[in-house]
């Protein structure tokens, strides 16, 4: 096919995509649970448990991230979730590594239905990440195994990408956790 | 560009899904699905020469295999390890291949990502050698040979996720470039839709270590 029609053919396809996505972008700052690369996926319950896995320094890594859990239990309706040795029930593992170019990740290791089971979060072990910003990262991927998006607005909230050092999360995001939808 | 990229990604599925976005995981894995298994909190670049700036390797190449890579964990058997998977990449610029490592999901197999994913299609990365584990660390790594900084043999990751670029097939038969690992961090300076694969190159024109040059 001549390359012109092919662009003008995409043009096509992608204007009509583009109108569906452009009606529901009055929701974009609603959408939650929509799986990465911006989102988390919803978590199965309020029951968030959590297991130190690979790597993890222990020290004052454990202490910030219980600090996160502990913040996400507080503050929202998460409850009853506590730290465990890793099973396959164990809804968050946490890793640290030093061969990581981004600050953290989130992977879903078990999806059901658009629905997580089990996330692993990596933060990275490096000075590059000091522990002011490694405390927001570890917030923002917590987040994400909460089903949190990221964010980029001017409200405090850890959503946010980059080093910053935000270590909660707006009300918006706070009500979408407490309702998982 | 936010809304572009997300347009994109859900073209892609099209055939399948048409414009929504399908909750299913089903098998065989699909390359949506496979790129909405994980996600990363990064410094975005704010356009394409910020990203070649923090770059040591800048090119246009072919996807041509997907094969297992590293695994991290307390044994290579280890239950809860990550795994990885290693995109290879050929260039006309560069001499031997480019294995960009990116998750592997534990419950996605190496066979299924390599046929959810487009072989033989473009793209233009923006890479940083994978850094060799932290001595402390180095027990917990399996199938991952140490670079000691060699740049022939060293695994890359992509700079950020805004610096990997497909140029995809629907199944209309069109073409279009998607950048699936990045989501909202867009580039200021993003070619407009419709823009060939190789305007995403930095304005400077790729970037190749001599080491590696071809």
């Amino acid at each position: 096919m001549h390359r012109a029609r092919v662009r003008r053919r995409v043009a096509v396809v992608i204007g009509l995509c583009f109108a569906s996505f452009a009606v529901s972008d009055l929701a974009v700052a609603d959408t939650y649970g929509l799986g990465p690369p911006d989102h988390g996926y919803r978590p199965d319950n309020f029951d968030h448990d959590w297991c130190w896995s690979t790597g993890w320094p222990g020290g004052s890594w454990s202490t910030d991230a219980t600090a996160r859990h502990t913040y996400l239990n507080d503050t929202t309706n998460f409850s009853g979730g506590s730290l465990q040795t890793c099973n396959s029930g164990t809804d968050v593992y946490w890793k640290a590594s030093t061969t990581q170019t981004a600050y953290g990740s989130y992977i879903c290791d078990d999806l059901n239905s658009g629905i997580c089971d089990n996330a692993s979060i990596t933060i990275l072990n490096s000075t590059i990440l000091p522990q002011s910003n490694r405390r927001k990262t570890m917030c923002h991927e917590l987040g994400h195994t909460g089903g949190l998006a990221h964010y980029s607005g001017t409200t405090l909230d850890c959503m946010v990408s980059g080093l910053v050092t935000n270590t909660t999360y707006r009300a918006h995001a706070i009500s979408h956790l407490n309702a998982l939808g | 560009m936010r809304r572009v990229m997300v347009l994109l990604m859900a073209t892609i599925s099209i055939g399948m899904t048409s414009c929504g976005r399908d909750e299913k995981v089903s098998t065989p894995l699909s390359f949506e699905q496979y790129f909405t298994s994980f996600g990363y909190d990064f410094e975005p670049a704010k356009d394409r020469s910020d990203l070649a700036e923090r770059s040591l390797l800048v090119v246009e190449a072919i996807l041509v295999d997907v094969i297992d890579g590293p695994i991290f964990g307390e044994t290579a058997d280890d239950p809860y390890a990550s795994r990885f998977a290693l995109f290879v990449f050929e260039s006309d610029l560069v001499s031997g291949p480019i294995s960009v490592r990116l998750p592997r999901p534990d419950t996605s197999d190496i066979a299924e990502i390599r046929v959810a994913m487009p072989l033989g299609a473009r793209a233009v990365l923006y890479l940083v050698p994978t850094p060799d584990p932290a001595p402390f660390e180095q027990k917990l790594w399996f199938n991952l040979e140490l670079s000691k900084g060699d740049l022939a043999k060293t695994l890359w990751d992509v700079t950020t996720p805004q610096g990997f670029l497909l140029e995809v097939p629907f199944e209309t038969g069109l073409v279009g470039v998607i950048g699936p690992l990045h989501g909202a961090e867009g580039l200021a300076d993003s070619p407009a839709e419709g823009s060939d694969l190789a305007s995403w190159l930095p304005p400077g024109g790729p970037v190749v270590p001599r080491e590696i040059t071809k």
